[in-house]
């Protein structure tokens, strides 16, 4: 049966058709109408993984898999056979970040069964990744799994396979753990953690939808608009500290405080909203777009169309990102926007974000 | 913190100019020495030619209407030609001049003075007096401005403050002011509207309030509008009155327009009360017959069909504010009444009618605008309380485009502070300079709408037209008053720019003085008292 799924280009279309069809639209994979035993299906996709088609492939299925997987799974690049017989998050998260042993340890603690494998052979037949080791200079039309798969899982990069915890999980809203942080009350103090507040408002907010400035959700009434502007005016509004603050902060509080009463403008007008609202959700591009902004967008839409995982697992990792600016993370930001351009090459938002926080000095 | 010095919070009036500041968990208006709370926005010159304010001013000015100051406030920031201002002129019983810059200048015997000098003689007045009362030095102050004044008007304004050596903490505007008055310390979460009829001005501002956070929503007004006019449909109606029953034309009879002004007033203020007045001006025209006398009877009806499209006019403009806010009438909670005019029993009439509820007048209409300002000063200069004033721009900013264009840059009811960037081009190859004309108001024509000024952009790299970019940002900031700045984008480096507009023009008191050769008024200090 192993033999029939074989990583041909075909058994590989196949999977990705599964993929988009049931597993996007809320389906699990598992309780899909693929019959392979688990066991195998879950080689089949660790094969998978060490395939080189990360260009037209999502290669993080085996992370959204993990948690829906039930049984024994085999790790025959690192020499481990995991069994799980339930989800465990957190061992996933740990396997997805590399951190191996560590990952052992969490899932043994909760009666997972673990084992060191023996050290994989050539002859040990039914693992298509050992079996179907191309010979150099056949990717194409031999088995796809070309790659030793050693070198592709003993490294996996962390931040690209947490963004599958993300799929279930998508991170706090981000300004409630803004909110939540108290100003320190040393004056000097408190205009230094003001200043970093103000820069990370703004450098989120950029590549936001009005409601991600307001942190509201999209059918979020009236009133709660009203709160929310309320609540941040007290935050940023410069007269709060005036004569406190000049020159480049000052300048900083008015950017806020402008961002946030754009946003708060447009939600709190019905007419303004709904114009809004359509806007979004016909995926049009802000007005203030430039040219090649737009023509980026539209470039962003195909790709999202064809690629619905990528583009998926790319926003989550913006998300991520945007997580990781609210708590002024600024290094882990930009790493992860990097890694959601990497799924998704034509995301405009991360490129701004990337773009901002670069020009703020957290390229690197 | 050390001892806190009291901040002024100055309402600087067409007529009336209130000043209050904060005491403790109190709001003290300054009185003077006869306890009187209020100062007369009027000046005059006494006989050594020095600045006289107030009470003696108005006292005297029955007497020496061509020596008499008043009613500048509707003078300031506007050019000759405006036809609110010709309009304006025709009820002053001083001459107005064309300073030769189209600017309005007011002409005494021997001086002739810009408005703003004015106001700033009465805010040195004011400040002499809150000196005088509570016994320390004062520098600081918020100065409210009607909310619908123009960039220039506000302008004149932080110029007067300055010249009077006041620092300015904030100017605002005066519905906001009597809102927070009303509002401050309730704790509550409400709608409302602000109808502010004062003696020059007239403005409507629907704010929410939510605790001490203060919002307005919308703004509309009309800055040649206010009690003035009413008096001046009474006036007309005397002097129509008396020339029809003795054949004799006042209107240019400086001393007896005066007198029958002041009476004018006196009467509108007496039918607030009773039914029926009496206009009683022995020998008005004594030059023309020894005995002309004014007898004019005027009852609340006469005066109420007089002032009635003033009144629904001031009504339309709160239905188009309403419509802007995107309000609903019913929606609002509370109506407060602010200005003199407001003691008019038709005025409250007509707002209970449009309103639909009772307005509230438990604010004194005369003090509540200088008690918010105190608290707006109070609150911005020490962190005791949480109140928070987001207000608008009242008028669209907008630049000249081709063939007289208007277009808006900046629209009406935009939060401030707000900034605007625009990038700019040059039209033909290796350009020059770019002059870019800025205007507010809300026509079409940009001609129709107040001219703001001028800027040049210069030094232009040598170019293709289309090639330079220019960033020109446009930012108004919380005073009300616009800023302009450029850059270019190419080169990163900031843009010469030269901003020509009228205050550039007008020449310093100082400078003006040694030109004509004129006496100097009371200069910056406290004037002599006449009293």
């Amino acid at each position: 049966m192993l033999e029939r799924l074989e990583l041909s280009l075909s058994g590989l279309a196949q999977l990705r058709d599964l993929w988009d069809r049931e597993l996007s639209s809320g389906r699990s994979f598992v309780s899909g109408r693929w019959d392979v035993p688990l066991r195998q299906r879950v080689e089949l996709v660790v094969a998978v993984v060490g395939a080189p088609f990360d260009l037209t492939f999502p290669a993080e299925v085996v992370f959204v898999l993990l948690p829906e997987a039930c049984g024994e799974m085999q790790f025959p690049g690192l020499g481990v056979t995991v069994t799980i017989s339930d989800r465990d998050r957190s061992a996933v998260d740990l396997f997805c970040a590399g951190r191996f042993a560590e990952a052992r340890g969490v899932l043994e603690s909760s009666g997972i069964r673990t084992r060191v494998a023996p050290p994989p052979r050539p002859s040990e037949g039914i693992r298509p990744a050992r079996q179907t080791r191309p010979t150099r200079g056949s990717p194409a039309t031999g088995p796809v799994t070309s790659r030793p798969r050693t070198g592709a899982f003993s490294s996996p990069p962390a931040a690209r396979h947490s963004r599958t915890v993300r799929v279930r999980q998508p991170p706090p809203p981000a300004a409630s753990s803004v909110a939540s942080a108290t100003p320190p009350s040393d004056p000097e103090e408190r205009l230094k953690w003001l200043e970093g507040q103000a820069r990370a408002f703004l450098v989120r907010s950029r590549d936001r939808t009005h409601y991600g400035v307001l942190d509201l959700n999209t059918n979020a009434e009236r009133g709660e608009v009203r709160d929310r502007y309320v609540e941040l005016m007290r935050r940023f509004h410069p007269d709060n500290y005036y004569r406190r603050i000049q020159g480049e902060l000052l300048t900083l509080l008015e950017d806020v405080y402008q961002r946030i009463t754009d946003a708060y403008e447009t939600l709190i007008d019905r007419e303004r909203r709904a114009a809004y609202d359509d806007e979004i959700r016909n995926f049009q591009a802000p007005s203030d777009d430039d040219g090649a902004m737009r023509a980026e967008r539209i470039r962003a839409r195909a790709f999202e169309k064809q690629n619905p995982r990528r583009a998926k697992l790319g926003y989550e990792l913006l998300d991520e990102a945007r997580a990781a600016l609210d708590v002024l993370k600024f290094t882990e930001a930009s790493k992860k926007a990097k890694l959601a351009l990497s799924y998704h090459p034509h995301m405009v938002e991360a490129q701004s974000l990337l773009r901002t926080l670069e020009e703020e000095g957290h390229g690197g | 913190m050390a001892e806190e010095r009291p901040v002024l919070g100055i309402d600087l009036g067409t007529s009336n100019t209130c000043v209050a500041f904060v005491e403790g968990d109190d709001v003290k208006v300054v009185t003077d020495e006869r306890g009187r709370r209020v100062t007369p926005s009027v000046m005059t010159l006494n006989n050594r030619g020095e600045a006289v304010v107030g009470h003696f001013a108005k006292a005297q000015q029955i007497t020496n209407p061509y020596g008499t100051l008043y009613s500048c406030k509707r003078l300031m920031g506007a050019t000759f030609d405006q036809p609110q201002l010709q309009n304006a002129l025709k009820y002053l019983t001083y001459d107005v001049e064309d300073d030769g810059n189209n600017l309005p200048i007011c002409c005494l015997k021997n001086l002739r003075v810009f408005p703003h000098e004015v106001s700033t003689q009465i805010l040195l007045k004011v400040k002499g007096l809150a000196e005088a009362y509570l016994q320390v030095p004062l520098r600081e102050a918020v100065i409210t401005v009607p909310a619908h004044f123009n960039d220039r008007q506000r302008k004149d304004t932080l110029k007067a403050a300055e010249n009077a050596g006041l620092e300015v903490l904030r100017l605002i505007n005066e519905p906001t002011a009597a809102a927070l008055a009303y509002g401050y310390g309730q704790g509550q979460k409400c709608t409302v509207a602000v109808y502010d009829f004062g003696g020059g001005t007239f403005d409507v501002s629907i704010l929410e309030i939510d605790g001490n956070v203060f919002e307005v929503i919308a703004t509309g007004g009309d800055s040649y509008l206010g009690g003035d006019d009413v008096n001046r449909r009474v006036v007309d109606h005397i002097v129509a009155e008396f020339q029809k029953e003795s054949g004799i034309d006042l209107s240019r009879d400086k001393m007896a327009m005066q007198r029958i002004m002041d009476a004018a007033e006196k009467a509108k203020i007496d039918l607030s009360q009773s039914p029926e007045t009496v206009i009683n001006l022995p020998r008005i025209a004594p030059n023309v017959d020894f005995n002309a006398h004014v007898y004019v009877k005027i009852s609340q009806q006469t005066l109420e069909s007089m002032a009635m499209d003033l009144v629904e006019q001031t009504l339309r403009m709160c239905t188009k504010t309403f419509r802007d806010a995107r309000v609903d009438i019913p929606d609002i909670d509370e109506v407060i009444l602010v200005g003199g005019q407001t003691r008019m029993p038709l005025v409250r009439e007509r707002v209970r009618q449009f309103f639909g509820r009772e307005p509230n007048d438990e604010l004194n209409p005369d003090e509540v605008v200088a008690i918010g300002a105190a608290i707006q000063a109070h609150t911005l200069l020490y962190e005791t309380s949480d109140v928070l004033l987001i207000d608008v721009t009242p008028l669209t900013l907008g630049i000249e485009s081709l063939g007289d264009l208007f277009a808006p840059v900046i629209m009406r009811n935009t939060k401030v502070p707000h900034r605007v960037s625009k990038i700019f081009t040059t039209s033909t190859d290796y350009q020059e300079q770019v002059r870019i004309k800025i205007f507010q108001g809300e026509n079409r024509a940009a001609s129709e709408n107040t001219p703001l000024g001028e800027f040049v952009l210069t030094g232009i790299r040598q170019a293709l037209r289309r090639e330079p970019r220019v960033e020109v940002s446009f930012r108004i900031d919380p005073n009300g008053v616009l800023h302009v700045s450029a850059m270019d984008l190419d080169t990163s480096e900031s843009q010469a720019i030269v901003i020509e507009n009228y205050a550039a023009q007008a020449k310093d008191l100082a400078e003006r003085q040694a030109y004509d050769d004129l006496p100097p008024v009371g200069g910056h200090e406290m004037p002599a008292m006449g009293e």
